[in-house]
């Protein structure tokens, strides 16, 4: 009975999980840049809507919109005049200036809005819908079906607009698609754009769930990375068979070990991973 | 007669730092002791990421390992603090060795990331097993004279840079040169890519582990998040970034210049310090990539030389 209530838990975990890494794993696999910043922008994401509830008492679920725009804009504009400049230096030097920009935004983060626990508490929080034995918390239903919603979104999205073609041409030649009459910094800065905006969105339905402070995104890159990694990367399901995975494994070891290894079991599936199958589990097996 | 001023200088220089404490007051004592420390640190990650091409994000890791070892010995076993120090460094060396055989053969962004991983798993651990004092942390005696450190910690760097540039110099340093330019090509020419990496990272553990000893003594309290703190895995890198990665004395020019940047701007400018790590990497990344050893190295300078990584790299 416990272990089916973890079960559920878990699952409704890993659909946001999964949400929260398909940005990274995007902007990962079409400009070849790890995010390290990306905890940050969901951090980002999730104040934006604690603010718009605490100061226009806007319900969470529908100021997702704005989180997703306010971060979109953001994220475009950090790709189109920071990272493009350097785009295609040594790995290192974009890692390094992901880095930055993630020191950067959290210190900011953390003067303007100090280290004080803060928490999105709309009067429903508590409500779950009780099916005999089980309960099923509203908030984490509508995270998970919002989560999975958003990722056939952006499946459909890449798959048949234009714009998303032009996404999937740059990731697969940048040369060629540049023959093709592709703008590459700008279609760039729109998929960087596009991540950092799905990041915004799990974060806004983070911030209901867990409390939001300046650091909360440091352990999330982490997550975010370990997720696009199980997935695979190139792949779209990826990131939600790598979320939904994460999301089981941390609940039941929660449970059985304690809340307070959490991360350690993060760090453990990360190297098991990386050693066992560096591609993931929906991962081509090439490079 | 060149070579003579040169000596001359390299003279009253280290005389200069031999005796700055007789003369300076606790203030500027206690921070060239932090300068020291991080230009220790410093260097140990100039080792495995300048010299050796793997940028690790998490060396903090041997810091904290190193305090506590110090702090674990001098409180338990009463071990007089330079045994304690002895032990640190060889279990900081220990542990880059058994971590660095799964992790050294990743590379690139799996590198960096697992690296980044590790910090965050050490904080965890030392905050659940029992014999650490857990959250609460750990107190260790107060020593006697506070000079003390800057001696021990000046000492350790000066062994540091003479040993590095021993190395350099040797099989080992051209070793991780080579498998810095290209790993495959180093492993034809028959180098033991595998043990090179590790002896980098083994030396890089053991030095930084020191630095982390001394300061468990000097601060006289340590617990998970101050050693395992990720900032001082940032600061680091971005000293021996900025510095000048892969050269001699970046790193310590580097910890010197943003040490001094930082305390200045933290007691004038508040807010303004707020911004300083972050956008100082930033700015180091974009603009010189190559690091200040680089730019004293040009004879002539302009402009272009700074817009030069851009010109070079975007799209």
């Amino acid at each position: 009975m416990f272990e089916l209530q973890i079960i559920i838990n878990g699952l409704l975990l890993g659909g946001l999980y999964a949400l929260m890494a398909i940005g990274m794993s995007l902007i990962w696999g079409v400009t070849n840049v790890v995010n390290l910043a990306h905890g940050a922008l969901i951090m980002l994401g999730a104040y934006t809507t604690f603010w718009l509830f605490k100061l226009l008492h806007l319900d969470p679920f529908v100021s997702l919109a704005a989180s997703f725009a306010v971060l979109f804009v953001f994220g475009f504009l950090i790709q189109k005049y920071i990272i493009n400049f350097v785009i295609r230096a040594k790995m290192f030097i974009t890692l390094l200036l992901t880095f930055g920009l993630d020191i950067l935004i959290t210190n900011v983060a953390q003067t303007a809005w100090t280290s004080n626990f803060r928490q999105t508490s709309p009067s429903y929080a508590s409500d779950g819908l009780s099916l005999g034995i089980i309960t099923v918390p509203y908030v984490r239903l509508a995270a998970f079906t919002i989560s999975i919603a958003l990722v056939f979104a952006l499946y459909l999205f890449l798959k048949k607009t234009k714009t998303g073609q032009a996404i999937r041409a740059v990731s697969q030649d940048i040369d060629a698609a540049r023959l093709m009459g592709i703008n590459v910094a700008n279609t760039f800065a729109i998929t960087f754009g596009i991540g950092a905006g799905l990041a915004g969105v799990a974060g806004s339905m983070i911030g209901v769930l867990i409390p939001i402070t300046p650091h909360m995104g440091e352990i999330l890159t982490l997550k975010s990375f370990v997720i696009a990694l199980i997935g695979g990367l190139g792949t779209i399901f990826g990131p939600l068979v790598g979320g939904l995975f994460l999301g089981l494994v941390e609940t039941f070891g929660s449970f059985h070990l304690g809340a307070k290894y959490a991360d350690v079991i993060v760090f453990g599936i990360l190297v098991a991973t990386l050693i066992i199958k560096p591609t993931g589990i929906l991962g081509k097996n090439n490079e | 007669m060149n070579k003579i001023l040169k000596y001359a200088f390299l003279a009253v220089t280290a005389a200069l730092v031999a005796t700055v404490p007789l003369y300076s007051g606790a203030f500027i004592t206690r921070f060239l002791i932090g300068v020291i420390l991080y230009a220790i640190m410093a260097e140990g990650w100039n080792v495995i990421a300048g010299y050796t091409g793997y940028p690790s994000f998490g060396n903090v890791v041997f810091f904290g390992l190193g305090a506590y070892i110090t702090a674990l010995c001098m409180i338990n076993f009463h071990t007089p603090f330079i045994l304690s120090l002895v032990f640190s460094s060889i279990a900081g060396a220990l542990f880059a060795i058994i971590i660095g055989i799964p992790i050294l053969r990743l590379k690139g962004h799996y590198f960096a990331i697992v690296t980044l991983g590790i910090g965050e798993t050490m904080m965890a651990i030392t905050f659940n097993v029992p014999f650490t004092g857990t959250g609460a942390g750990l107190s260790l005696p107060l020593a006697i004279n506070p000079n003390l450190f800057y001696y021990i910690s000046l000492i350790v760097l000066v062994i540091f840079i003479v040993f590095l540039k021993f190395i350099l110099s040797g099989r080992l340093g051209y070793g991780m040169i080579a498998v810095r330019e290209d790993e495959d090509a180093a492993k034809m020419m028959g180098i033991d890519t595998v043990a090179v990496k590790i002896k980098a990272f083994a030396i890089s553990g053991f030095f930084t582990a020191i630095a982390g000893g001394i300061y468990a003594y000097w601060s006289t309290f340590i617990d998970p998040p101050t050693v395992y703190d990720p900032v001082i895995s940032i600061k680091m890198i971005i000293m021996t970034v900025f510095g000048g990665a892969g050269t001699l004395l970046g790193p310590v020019a580097g910890a010197f210049i943003i040490m001094f940047l930082s305390d200045f701007l933290s007691t004038h400018f508040t807010i303004l310090h707020t911004f300083f790590f972050g956008g100082l990497i930033v700015m180091t990344a974009i603009f010189l990539p190559k690091g200040l050893m680089d730019v004293l190295s040009q004879k002539g300078i302009g402009w272009k030389y700074f817009i030069e990584n851009i010109r070079k790299h975007r799209v």
